[in-house]
């Protein structure tokens, strides 16, 4: 995080405000358990014991969008799935971050011709990042996720 | 299905088309027979719903049932059409509780009405669209290569 | 004098954490006894029967895997079978074992993501009894990773054989596996089975006569649960299953706690079956060659098999032609999750938990 400078008196320290928010922000992200299809599984797999999500900060997963950073859109979203979704990620406070995780939730994937399945879940929110895979290993999520991290780092914490 | 059984089911409904389709003993009825058939065959140990399918044809819709008999360990197939116009079959929610959801299905996918169901409305797509019924050849929607 | 009562509807789903996917359950309370529970499906239907009128055999296989996510190999199989079943084709012997090979330990896998998810469920031992359970999986999901490639979606089973043949390393490892799984599911014995609360809460709970059963179509551990042996691997047997010394593990009297004794003792046969499989597999060649386009007679066929949920069919049309005519996914959840009203009627608000989790549903199948 940024520069730290340290005064004589060893119990203060100096940092501008913008980084110390962000970096409370990106280690303890509380994602939504949103899981829809396929990727629930490794999204579960991958907050259990070998992979462990706790290490990044990211494992809390809550129930509610009210108490959530992230969501982790895992799974197809379907179009009776799709006004949900969206009110899920209004409930959410600010600031909030999408993860689209897999084939289905970034572009319909093998649905790409299904008459009931919507063609990426950036048509209903927006975005942060994307982790391609069908579905994606859990390594891959735990990319994904020090990814968003890294882009939290850079983002401005005030708007 | 014995061969016991079958003259039994010969004498109860005269006239019935017997088959042997993919080694299951088939009985293809009329609509309207639908429910006493299935009654018949649960009477006589055919207690296991297993599927309900529905099969658009090329001038009628099929709708096969396939019951499993736990104690004999066979199967009975039963074949019924309806038309294409005005597709409606009795449902046979009174005879097997299993069929509820399936009829459901049926209808929700191709539109076929089953007559007595207490609850027929959409079960996997939502209510409100009239004509919308996907698993007709004859359904299109932009951009999907039907 | 009585106390004046309403009945109030409880919204649950299609975003709560028991629900295991995306199921919503419309439940009538008079005050913490449900008097209805009306579950609103389809919140994952990929319309993957129109899918497959689209696409040829091949190509709908990886399509199979995303049925039943838990379970990928049963789905593989099923869909294998009636094809093969419409084409009359011959498998090499050593492709049917390692059929059931893998469809075991696929089974195991399956049922610890069960006893995990309804272990947290209930709460019992809080998060630990989940982490336990997918301790265990990661070891099979490694297994299978070495005999078909992939980690969770397999489309391992295939019309004509398998993808993909079992060496040395990879039986090496199973038998490591099996040595030490069985003293894995004594220890998750320990946690649940005499568990006081877990015993509370679960027995006696949800309890489902056998006609009822029946009547809806269960099937599965849970209609074994009910104290009916029925299982599709005795009665129809396919693959090579007939060969096998194996039980069918059956309840008392249905509620919950019946159907959890019966998985846990399907863990134990199926470390059994994959033991006796391993010593029966023949020397030989896996799959057999098949055109990428190949045609399919014309004809209609049923296959049916006993996935960890239940009795999994697939009903296929053929017209003759490269791409199915019609395929039906006779999914066991489906039938399962439709007896729910049945069973939760007249049990108390929190007991609605414990019967959802031992039903033990998959939306994926459920939607398709």
């Amino acid at each position: 995080m940024g520069v730290i400078e340290k005064l004589p008196l060893p119990r203060i320290i100096r940092v501008p405000a913008n980084d110390l928010f962000s970096w409370a922000r990106r280690n303890s992200l509380w994602p939504l358990t949103y899981g829809l299809a396929c990727c629930a599984i490794e999204m579960m797999a991958t907050g259990a014991s070998r992979f462990d999500l706790d290490r990044f900060g990211a494992s809390v997963f809550r129930a509610t969008p009210r108490q959530a950073d992230v969501m982790i859109v895992a799974g197809t979203v379907t179009k009776k799935m799709a006004r949900r979704l969206r009110r899920l990620w209004e409930e959410m406070p600010d600031p909030k971050w999408v993860i689209a995780m897999g084939a289905c939730a970034i572009s319909g994937g093998g649905f790409y011709d299904s008459y009931y399945v919507v063609q990426g879940v950036d048509k209903i929110v927006p975005v942060d990042v994307y982790i391609p895979g069908c579905p994606p290993s859990p390594e891959a999520l735990i990319n994904g996720i020090l990814t968003l991290q890294e882009k939290i780092r850079r983002e401005p914490a005030f708007i | 299905m014995d061969k016991e059984f079958l003259e039994e089911f010969k004498k109860e409904f005269p006239g019935v088309e017997i088959k042997e389709i993919d080694g299951k003993p088939t009985v293809i009825v009329d609509k309207e027979e639908i429910v006493s058939v299935c009654d018949f065959l649960k009477k006589r140990g055919y207690v296991l719903p297993v599927s309900i399918s529905g099969v658009e044809l090329e001038d009628r819709f099929e709708i096969v049932y396939h019951l499993f008999s736990i104690s004999r360990a066979t199967w009975c197939v039963v074949e019924t059409f309806t038309s294409k116009d005005d597709p409606f079959v009795p449902s046979i929610y009174e005879v097997f509780r299993g069929a509820d959801w399936q009829e459901r299905e049926i209808y929700d996918m191709f539109g076929i009405v089953f007559e007595g169901h207490p609850d027929l409305r959409r079960i996997l797509l939502e209510e409100g669209e009239d004509d919308y019924f996907p698993l007709r050849k004859d359904f299109r929607e932009d951009g999907s290569p039907n | 004098m009585a106390l004046r009562t309403e009945e109030i509807i409880v919204n649950v789903g299609p975003q709560h954490p028991s629900t295991h996917g995306v199921l919503r359950l419309l439940v009538t309370l008079s005050g913490e006894t449900i008097i209805k529970v009306d579950p609103v499906i389809g919140y994952l239907h990929r319309g993957m029967e129109k899918i497959a009128e689209k696409r040829t055999y091949i190509q709908y296989l990886p399509f199979t895997d995303r049925w039943d996510y838990l379970a990928p190999m049963f789905n593989n199989m099923v869909y294998t079978l009636a094809v093969e079943k419409l084409m009359n084709l011959e498998v090499p012997p050593r492709a049917q074992y390692l059929r059931v090979i893998a469809m075991e330990l696929n089974r195991i896998a399956s049922h610890l993501v069960w006893f995990a998810t309804f272990a947290l469920d209930l709460s019992a031992v809080t998060m630990s009894a989940y982490m336990y359970g997918f301790r265990e999986r990661e070891e099979i999901l490694d297994l299978l990773e070495r005999l078909s490639g992939g980690r969770m979606l397999y489309s391992y089973i295939c019309p004509g054989g398998v993808r993909g043949d079992a060496d040395d390393e990879f039986l090496r490892q199973l038998d490591k596996f099996l040595d030490k799984f069985p003293k894995k599911i004594e220890e998750y014995e320990t946690f649940l089975s005499q568990n006081k609360v877990f015993e509370f809460r679960t027995k006696g709970v949800g309890v489902l006569p056998l006609e009822t059963a029946l009547n809806y179509g269960v099937t599965g551990p849970c209609l074994r649960g009910s104290g009916l042996a029925f299982d599709i691997r005795k009665v129809q047997p396919y693959c090579v299953y007939d060969q096998f010394v194996f039980d069918v593990p059956i309840g008392d009297n249905g509620d919950c706690y019946d159907r959890y004794k019966v998985r846990i003792q399907e863990m134990r046969e199926a470390v059994k079956i994959i033991r006796q499989a391993m010593e029966m597999m023949p020397k030989g060649e896996i799959k057999k060659k098949l055109p990428p386009q190949f045609k399919v007679p014309e004809g209609e066929t049923f296959a049916l098999i006993e996935s960890p949920r239940g009795a999994l069919g697939v009903y296929l049309v053929s017209n003759g032609g490269t791409k199915p005519y019609r395929l039906k996914i006779r999914a066991p959840s489906f039938s399962n999750l439709s007896v729910i009203n049945e069973i939760a009627r007249g049990a108390k608000v929190q007991d609605l938990i414990a019967i959802l989790g031992s039903l033990d549903i998959l939306l994926g199948e459920i939607d398709r």
